[in-house]
């Protein structure tokens, strides 16, 4: 090894480690950083008129077949009659001339070479200078566009998030033709340098958020990101609640809708959920067929919503309640039915709930893990059998029964699943305060919610905005939805509460397409 | 950050820091006095409220920003300022182990006979003390939220009991002496000067120079609060029936009926009042908090919040050996405290201020 070679890569600190202009010492350097596992292809060969170079890639992760054209460009150029023009700046030639990928772009340091190479890039390197090429051959198996399994909706988009962040950028793009929609890119974990997009509408969303959400992932200092929970928890840091602060999707509507009212989004590569933030309570219970539905269903969908959130959060602690404290309030007859009821239970209604939600519980995540072929039958047995049984045995009472099965379905019902686990958590503890002090304990348990949940923020907007601090501009879309034509401006909660429609100016994108032929929808 | 208050939030402030309490013990104390036109006297309290409101105005546009008791110090010395402290601070410690006792002692009699009457004091103290660690802001967005509920279930509540109504409860009007009318507006007055929290929470307010008119409003909303609790009360039960009972205002709730499904609806409407009572609390253990925080040059801390949990809870069990004790004080003695304190500290402040104005003008003038 010559000493200028030896000295080029030893003379970069320890971060970056520039590249030598000797090929074999590159290359011998990439062998001991990749090892020499069979994915990993070191091509040699001449270009250029005898110019030793070298295409290094991981086939695993790149299109052969964008390589395999790659490496016939290349032999091509030499021979070309004027294959000698770029003689002196051969790196030049290649770039201008021969490579056929679309995306290329210069690096000088090694660690830049590495990077590149992991990310699914080909590399080339040529003997005798300090420089290489990257060119975009990525091309690893992904899945398709396919309708979201967590966010199903009857009417409206069917498509969804794949794990590819070039995939979900795309269609992103493809429902926001605006030179104003921004994506920022970043590399976060030290190995596993997952691609994280904040994408943001520049005029709309608040700016200074926009630099802090960059500023908390600059901060972000961990070996891996796997799934965008790894984000969420970071970005939020210590803020212990049960409530979500940060939404997350499958749906490329509900992303655009929220980048369109001021929100951010990060995609994180890797995962089809899509982080949208920031966010406040009510968001939780808009689904994205609100705004595709008429306006009066979509209002009575979403009262129903609510109530089936309080329903989840509630229901078995208001049996508890009054069955223990205040059987006064019940109609006589349905007190006597349900006093025979549990004439034969052996345990105090709260016991009874407790083991009946756990159970429920068990048989919840049962269902989630359980191969899917014995997942029905599960269910019969965890439904009918087990809770037939007991009720038989004498074990829990039917009412007990019906109330625990409605809260169940009640807690389906919220479009959002972190917002049904909240009220999952939640529930358990108001139980154990509907069982010590029955309806007065719940209320404690509910004034002590309320507080927490005043004090949240999601990046700066109170979480309750804007039931208290009131903002009335905005209740228009919070317990009911009004039409559209009534929703002129987008909501101030996030950002610029700025005009969304009825403006003055005509629809740009249709005067310039075809001579004012369709001036806007109405 | 500074955590700060919208004027709208300040007035859900004061109305819920009036209401809660004074409607265990209003219509007992009014009715007894005037009788079938005891709903008249809030109205009359509020008259004799406004000279408190006149002095409250005049504090505040003296205000110049900085937090209340330093401002007080600026003007009076540290010796002054730390005894005003002081007086508050006693005045609020009372006013929450008031609150907490007679909130624990309702819930005991009504709910919870077999519960220690400490623990359902201890959850209370532990529910307000939360609230208030959670800052000014919080207490604003609760008290906002709680108001609007209490509000919609009071409206809820006239509408259940139209039925129940016999509007003769209310004859012959005008029946009352003169006397007998200004006797009864007297415990109004005391619970409405509970308005004067607002120049406590003046320094969180956005718009400081809107305090007058939250207060004004506050007392607005309690005094119409009063007046329609004190109307139905009299026209489910008359003025008669009141007389014996403990909680005439439930009782009434009570007796709402509709068809045969739904019965003892007032447990539901007993919820909103709950929760505007946990509010109450924090809000005086909110005041108390801050005067130990100046009188002591405490810093916020989460051990100083169990300590004057603790406290509170302490003195609200402690203080009254029986049931009958606490109502006792709370018809006769909190009201004369009340107003004697909340007129005259801040009566005396603005005194204050004015002769620091003109000293501090009449040496400008001299320089």
């Amino acid at each position: 090894m010559s000493e200028s070679t030896k000295s080029g890569i030893e003379s970069g600190s320890d971060a970056v480690k520039a590249l030598s202009a000797d090929l074999d010492t590159n290359i011998k350097w990439l062998t001991g950083e990749l090892g020499s596992e069979p994915d990993i292809v070191i091509r040699q060969l001449q270009v250029l008129r005898n110019k030793r170079a070298a295409l290094v890639y991981i086939s695993d992760i790149s299109d052969n077949g964008l390589i395999n054209s790659l490496v016939t460009s290349m032999l091509d150029e030499s021979l070309k009659p004027d294959a000698g023009e770029f003689e002196e700046e051969p790196l030049q030639g290649l770039m201008l001339r021969s490579l056929s990928v679309g995306g290329i772009r210069k690096l000088d340091s090694l660690d830049h070479v590495l990077l590149a190479i992991l990310e699914g890039c080909s590399v080339i390197m040529l003997d005798g200078f300090a420089t290489a090429i990257a060119a975009d051959t990525g091309g690893r198996e992904k899945r398709g566009v396919e309708e979201p399994s967590s966010q199903t909706v009857v009417r409206g988009p069917k498509e969804g998030f794949t794990e590819s962040v070039r995939t979900n950028t795309a269609l992103i793009r493809a429902k926001i033709k605006s030179a104003d929609l921004r994506m920022e890119y970043k590399l976060i974990g030290k190995r596993t340098r997952t691609t994280v997009v904040v994408v943001y509408m520049k005029g709309i969303a608040d700016e200074q958020m926009i630099r802090d959400v960059s500023r908390r992932l600059d901060l972000i200092d961990t070996d891996s990101i796997l799934e965008s929970g790894y984000i969420e928890e970071f970005i939020l840091g210590k803020t212990f609640t049960p409530f979500p602060l940060i939404q997350n999707t499958e749906r490329p509507d509900a992303v655009a809708a929220g980048l369109l009212e001021g929100q951010f989004a990060i995609i994180v590569d890797g995962t089809p959920f899509v982080l949208l933030a920031p966010v406040t309570f009510v968001k939780f219970f808009q689904s994205s067929e609100d705004y595709y539905q008429r306006y009066d269903i979509a209002s009575f969908l979403r009262l129903i919503r609510m109530s089936s959130f309080l329903v989840s959060m509630l229901f078995p602690s208001l049996y508890i309640a009054i069955t223990t404290f205040h059987q006064e309030m019940l109609p006589t007859s349905l007190l006597i039915s349900l006093a025979a009821q549990r004439e034969g239970v052996p345990f105090p209604a709260l016991i009874e709930a407790m083991i009946m939600e756990l159970t429920f519980e068990i048989l919840r995540e049962a269902g989630v893990r359980m191969p899917r072929i014995i997942g029905s039958a599960i269910s019969i047995v965890g439904a009918l059998v087990l809770g037939q049984s007991a009720v038989q045995a004498g074990l829990v009472s039917a009412a007990m029964v019906i109330v625990v099965s409605f809260t169940a379905i009640a807690s389906f019902v919220i479009p959002s699943v972190n917002m049904g686990s909240a009220a999952r958590l939640i529930r358990f503890g108001m139980m154990f305060l509907a069982g010590s002090f029955g309806l007065f304990g719940i209320m404690a348990g509910l004034m002590v919610i309320l507080a927490h949940m005043s004090g949240l923020r999601s990046f700066g907007v109170p979480y309750l905005t804007p039931l208290s601090p009131l903002v009335p501009g905005n209740l228009k879309d919070v317990f009911i939805r009004v039409p559209w034509w009534a929703m002129k401006k987008r909501p101030a909660l996030f950002g610029k509460a700025t005009a969304r429609q009825g403006s003055a100016e005509p629809n740009a994108g249709n005067q310039g397409k075809s001579n004012g032929e369709g001036k806007g929808r109405r | 950050m500074k955590q700060k208050i919208t004027s709208l939030q300040a007035t859900a402030i004061i109305a819920n820091a009036v209401t809660p309490s004074a409607l265990m013990v209003i219509p007992n104390q009014v009715i007894q006095t005037a009788k079938q036109d005891g709903w008249l006297s809030p109205m009359l309290s509020f008259l004799f409220i406004l000279p408190l409101l006149y002095i409250i105005v005049a504090i505040s546009r003296r205000y110049n920003g900085k937090p209340l008791m330093e401002w007080l110090e600026g003007s009076f010395g540290k010796a002054a300022a730390t005894g005003i402290a002081l007086l508050l601070g006693a005045y609020y410690l009372i006013g929450s182990a008031s609150i907490v006792r007679q909130f624990s002692n309702f819930i005991s009699q009504q709910f919870m006979i077999t519960t220690p009457l400490a623990v359902v004091a201890l959850l209370i103290t532990i529910v307000a003390v939360y609230i208030c660690a959670q800052g000014v802001e919080v207490i604003g967005r609760v008290s906002f939220f709680v108001m609007v509920v209490s509000m919609l279930f009071l409206g809820i509540n006239l509408f259940l009991l139209w039925g129940q109504y016999d509007w003769h409860h209310f004859l012959p009007v005008f029946e009352t002496m003169p006397l007998q009318q200004l006797t009864a507006s007297v415990p109004p007055v005391g619970w409405l000067t509970d308005i004067t929290v607002v120049l406590l929470l003046m320094p969180y307010m956005k718009n400081t120079a809107h305090a007058g008119k939250a207060a004004l409003w506050g007392a607005a909303l309690a005094s119409v609060f009063f007046c329609l609790i004190i109307a139905i009360t009299l026209a489910v039960l008359g003025a008669k029936l009141i007389a014996s009972l403990s909680y005439p205002v439930f009782t009434a709730l009570g007796t709402v009926q509709i068809g045969e499904f739904i019965e003892r609806i007032d447990v539901v409407l007993i919820m909103a009042w709950i929760a505007s009572m946990f509010t109450k609390a924090s809000v005086f253990v909110f005041c108390f908090n801050q005067m130990m925080l100046y009188s002591f040059r405490l810093r916020p801390h989460n051990g100083l919040y169990i300590a004057i949990g603790l406290f509170v809870a302490a003195t609200a069990l402690y203080s009254w050996s029986r049931n009958s004790a606490v109502n006792e004080y709370i018809f006769k003695t909190l009201t004369i405290y009340k107003i004697l304190n909340n007129f005259t500290i801040f009566l005396l402040i603005w005194i204050g201020l004015l002769f620091a104005g003109r000293k501090a003008n009449a040496e400008e003038a001299v320089t």
